[in-house]
């Protein structure tokens, strides 16, 4: 097991780090936040001119052939910056279960990703019941030639502005079954909202929606192969943008408490402060030695590989949102505010708990994994 | 990343030597000792016996350069020789000697230092115990005031050492003493070897939490130490012990001692039932505690691997050399408070005679749970020892602050 990145991946690393470092700092992405469009167009050209959006498609698909541990490096870079941008949602999620689609038109699809030309949203977990991969009660039924499906999707991030929505139901037979939902078809209705970490979402209500064969791009044991390997690669990517945020976190609060005078001597001359500093540094660093290892298991296929998942899912949330807190609690009223960065981390970090399962149903996960072990 | 998680054929073939080694040489009085261990040492005679098996075998000495007897292992074969120890309940080593002084001779020692001492350390035929902190120097170790003064040849040494572990079992102590009170206090300790029989120095025995004596206090009144006794020059002693500081955060884990612990509580989770009348292991606010620490261990456990093979890692990241400890002792402090909930009561029962290997009498309560309590007292101590969590998060909070 060998934990450092290649010399290819860390040219990678440098280029996205400073390209982001010159041209998204904070005060832009705020204003991106709360202007009139939901993110910049012109920056999601720029990433897709670099490359970007090709990183982890194979390369016979037009793409970088990225490896879980590039997904690892991609998304730390999206989450130290805060990149409002459905790099998530279009090139990872949606990519991912086009590329294992056997309908002709998914590469031309992923051609257009490719390209910064079409933006995707997943629409999978639902309303009534814990998120989690298997918990599905949208319903898709045959209807003459065609298909209709029925049921209620939640928080569904960049619906509201996505070129083609993929949502999946279960069949006569409790089947899974993964479709292209058509947005502008009269049985759908998107209820859209802001977010408070700064994006757009929906909730998607289905009503005998109508689905044609040429829709429908997975079913049964293909279907549930691709979602829990896709979901298990987006749990990666969503904790691995913890972890460039909490590494942020740590440098933004060290810095600050040096400069910070009060009693007459920089705040970070007190033990308390210190001791709470030196919790953030093993957070950050436990967090970092459980996504790495998932990344590796995964590559490798390994047998432990969803206990380390779960337990990246469970733990790397947790302590991202105590560096968070930490980091408001030594910055002071400051970070409570909402012109401060740290404050907007810890409300992605929030907003995102729930994301492809809660802590619970991981945890429940891990459970069952390590019985099985 | 390298993905190379697969053990070479090497390693596996080294495996299953070392697994047919372990179970034909562990005899069952030595497995006992290894799983009634409730601290840090197990049974002391056991540490013993279990040294000599293991130096006949020229298996004791994987950290030593081989031209002083190491035996060349690579660091996977030495990671696989322990977590095998630990599987197959073997007792732990009493190492005082092996892990911390013969790695200091072999750095700073004459060459009659190491031909006189190094080959004794390995056949047990010299025991040696650690004069460190004194009841005045814990955390801050350089205030330490066991003075050493030199008369001639020799050194004349006063003062006190405490929480010396197993003084009472050994014939030698290697301390920490005050040479000086010139500059820095750092600047005036020495390392010396003294010889336990010599005249001046009497051991009180110090009775733990867990009615156990593993530590002591020495006392020094007018010890004549012969001056060819000292290692390193005069004054050179704290480097010596910061030298050896350095060695243990990147030779020490904690995931194989934790494993051991998990597994223990697993084991008994599947025997004992709760309220409801299921096993503790299926209760879900049991498993749901169990799982929260576990995962913290799988945390651990690859940043050690982290440490292990990234050879730039302190250079690159100083800080995180304190982290295992910090982690470790806590999180092994969490394990044994979860065990406590599955002795049903019996947490109360005082039963240290049934601790001893070779005692096979009435037990109170489960026998496999019957080290736990003792375990949960006495490993009060590993937050506070070796330097505590609260010294530890300074030396953290030092290094990032730096920058």
């Amino acid at each position: 097991m060998d934990f450092n990145f290649t010399e290819d991946q860390i040219a990678l690393k440098d280029m996205i780090n400073k390209y982001l470092t010159d041209n998204y700092d904070f005060q832009k992405r705020r204003d991106i936040a709360n202007g009139a469009q939901p993110f910049d167009k012109d920056f999601w050209a720029q990433a897709a001119d670099m490359g970007w959006l090709a990183l982890p498609f194979a390369e016979d698909k037009g793409g970088l052939g990225g490896n879980p541990t590039d997904t690892v490096l991609f998304f730390t870079e999206m989450g130290r910056a805060l990149v409002l941008e459905p790099f998530l949602e279009t090139m990872l999620i949606t990519g991912r279960v086009l590329s294992q689609s056997s309908q002709p038109y998914a590469q031309d699809m992923i051609e257009q990703i490719i390209a910064g030309t079409l933006q995707g949203a997943f629409a999978h977990g639902e309303a009534n019941r814990a998120q989690g991969y298997d918990n599905i009660q949208t319903r898709i039924q045959a209807d003459g030639d065609d298909f209709s499906v029925t049921g209620h999707k939640a928080v569904v991030y960049n619906a509201p502005n996505a070129d083609f929505i993929i949502a999946t139901a279960l069949d006569e037979n409790n089947e899974l079954v993964i479709f292209l939902a058509d947005k502008s078809s009269k049985g759908l209705r998107l209820k859209s909202y802001d977010t408070i970490d700064g994006r757009q979402a929906s909730e998607i209500h289905m009503e005998q929606l109508s689905v044609t064969h040429d829709q429908i791009l997975a079913r049964g044991n293909a279907a549930h192969h691709i979602v829990q390997s896709t979901l298990d690669e987006a749990v990666l990517a969503l904790s691995a943008e913890y972890l460039g945020g909490m590494e942020e976190m740590l440098r933004l609060t060290l810095d600050y408490c040096k400069q910070r005078e009060q009693f007459g001597q920089p705040i970070s001359n007190f033990q308390s402060l210190q001791h709470h500093m030196a919790d953030m540094f093993m957070l950050c660093e436990l967090s970092r030695s459980l996504i790495y290892s998932a990344a590796i298991k995964m590559h490798e296929n390994a047998d432990d590989a969803r206990m380390l998942l779960a337990a990246t899912k469970v733990k790397v949330f947790k302590n991202a949102k105590e560096v968070a807190h930490k980091a408001v609690q030594l910055h002071g009223a400051i970070a409570t505010t909402d012109e401060y960065s740290v404050g907007h981390y810890l409300k992605r970090i929030v907003s995102t708990a729930d994301m492809f399962g809660s802590p619970t149903s991981f945890t429940n996960l891990f459970i069952q994994e390590r019985k099985s072990a | 990343m390298f993905l190379n998680l697969q053990e070479t054929e090497a390693d596996k073939a080294f495996r299953e030597e070392v697994r047919a080694f372990l179970s034909q040489a562990l005899t069952p009085e030595l497995i006992q000792a290894g799983k009634k261990t409730t601290s840090i040492f197990s049974d002391f005679d056991a540490s013993i016996e279990w040294q000599k098996i293991l130096y006949e075998k020229g298996w004791l000495l994987s950290s030593w350069p081989v031209e002083h007897g190491g035996n060349g292992w690579t660091l996977a074969q030495k990671t696989i020789f322990e977590t095998e120890c630990k599987i197959h309940h073997a007792p732990a080593l009493f190492a005082l000697g092996i892990q911390m002084l013969g790695p200091i001779l072999i750095e700073f020692g004459t060459p009659e230092q190491i031909e006189k001492y190094l080959d004794r350390i390995a056949s047990t035929e010299d025991i040696w115990c650690q004069g460190y902190s004194e009841p005045g120097a814990g955390s801050d170790l350089a205030a330490l005031k066991t003075a050493a003064v030199r008369d001639g040849d020799d050194y004349i040494v006063n003062g006190t050492k405490i929480w010396t572990s197993y003084a009472h079992r050994s014939n030698m102590i290697f301390c920490l003493t005050r040479t000086s009170n010139e500059g820095p206090k750092q600047a005036g300790i020495s390392f010396l070897l003294i010889d336990m029989n010599t005249p001046g120095i009497k051991v009180e025995k110090i009775t733990s939490l867990d009615g156990e004596v593993e530590q002591c206090q020495v006392f020094f009144d007018d010890v004549r130490v012969p001056v060819a006794n000292r290692v390193g020059e005069e004054n050179q002693g704290w480097d010596i012990a910061k030298y050896l500081l350095q060695l243990e955060r990147s030779g020490y884990s904690y995931f194989n001692a934790l494993n051991q612990s998990i597994y223990k509580i697993r084991h008994l989770a599947e025997k004992e039932l709760s309220a409801s009348g299921q096993e503790m292991i299926d209760d879900p606010v049991f498993a749901t505690k169990l799982a929260e620490l576990e995962m913290e261990k799988l945390a651990l456990e690859y940043t050690e691997h982290r440490i292990r093979l990234d050879e730039k890692i302190f250079e690159q990241n100083p800080a995180i050399s304190s982290l295992p400890k910090i982690v470790g002792t806590e999180l092994s402090q969490k394990l044994d408070e979860l065990a406590l909930e599955l002795r049903n009561g019996y947490t109360a029962v005082q039963q240290n005679h049934a601790l001893a290997p070779g005692y096979d009498g009435e037990m109170i309560g489960d026998e496999d749970g019957v080290a736990i309590t003792n375990s949960y007292l006495n490993n009060r101590a590993s937050t506070i020892y070796g330097g505590s969590v609260q010294v530890q998060r300074n030396i953290i909070a030092r290094q990032l602050l730096k920058s």
